[in-house]
């Protein structure tokens, strides 16, 4: 018998992470986004407003390039429960910003495995009020956001 | 629906593609019967969520590994819903009348064919009550349970749709696993 299906929209678009299923191999970064994020983010990065995912392209290096926003990247809920260890986090962060933060992520300092286990060691109990608060001030500075359903 | 599908697509390799469409060629036609004998025959319908994709009927295994009404077709492997072949669309294309959700969930499935390993997008298709003589597969390779929602294949995906039943699901091979 399967299990009910029925999750509120709000609670799953926070949580609905990228599906994974079974890998042996070590995949590249590139294999771990499409395994692990682009169900959610999609193949192309463009995500989806109303499932409450926002896209990467020309937003993504507004928070990898901010410090309280890298610090956000770590505690969302589709990263955390990923299944990716700290290091691959990292990799498929990296590979996110070159792919889609402006001048391939050339200003994007690289995550690194020992910054994801800081990152993670700080507590961030609501992450969408901490969200919030990032997105005002760059929003202050003029940096573009993109939509999202809990502003 | 078919932006999301010509996005995807977009990023299918030359090879994949062309062994989708080799596939869908020798396919297409021989499932066309079956799609018409199922919509004469009738089909009560099931709708409402919460609810049971198996509708309490085990799944069926067919042999073959180029029959993509099968639930032992390749990129089946971590399927788990009523396959868009049964219900009068493709493995790729959602039934007219339903569209594809907003997200999807993504396994590796190996091909037999070639003996390379895929990544397969799963997408539901929203906006139709499940036809319940499409065939239903449980193939749940690497699946986790739900409280790993992230590794679970039991989401309804069509919760973020504006019209959220749940028809069937596709499956898209979105790249080689590397």
């Amino acid at each position: 018998m399967r299990l009910m299906r029925s999750i509120a929209i709000a609670a799953a678009a926070m949580i609905a992470a990228p599906q994974a299923f079974a890998e042996d191999a070590p995949l590249s970064p590139r294999g771990l986004y499409i395994l692990r994020c682009s169900g959610c983010h999609q193949p192309d990065g463009s995500g989806s407003i109303r499932a409450g995912v926002p896209p990467f392209p020309g937003y993504i290096g507004a928070f990898a390039g901010d410090e309280e926003g890298r610090l956000y990247i770590t505690h969302v809920p589709g990263v955390i429960g990923a299944g990716l260890d700290n290091e691959d986090i990292a990799r498929v962060l990296n590979y996110i910003s070159e792919r889609w933060a402006e001048d391939n992520g050339k200003n994007i300092r690289p995550f690194t495995k020992e910054e994801i286990d800081r990152l993670r060691a700080e507590p961030v109990n609501d992450v969408v009020a901490f969200r919030r608060g990032i997105v005002k001030r760059l929003e202050a500075e003029g940096v573009p956001i993109a939509d999202y359903p809990w502003p | 629906m078919q932006n999301i599908f010509d996005r995807i697509t977009g990023a299918l390799e030359t090879a994949v593609e062309q062994a989708a469409r080799r596939s869908a060629r020798v396919a297409g036609r021989r499932d066309a019967l079956k799609k018409v004998g199922g919509i004469f025959m009738g089909g009560a319908v099931a709708s409402s969520l919460p609810f049971d994709r198996s509708f309490g009927a085990p799944p069926e295994e067919i042999n073959g590994i180029d029959d993509d009404t099968a639930c032992n077709y390749w990129r089946y492997c971590a399927m788990d819903g009523l396959l868009c072949t049964t219900t009068g669309g493709t493995k790729t294309a959602c039934p007219v009348g339903s569209e594809a959700s907003q997200v999807a969930w993504v396994g590796t499935c190996h091909n037999p064919i070639d003996e390379r390993e895929y990544f397969v997008s799963y997408y539901d298709c929203c906006g139709k009550t499940p036809y319940r003589a499409g065939q239903f597969c449980l193939n749940s390779e690497g699946e986790r349970p739900q409280y790993r929602m992230g590794l679970s294949n039991a989401i309804n995906w069509c919760m973020a749709n504006e019209n959220s039943g749940y028809h069937c699901t596709v499956a898209i091979v979105v790249g080689e696993a590397e």
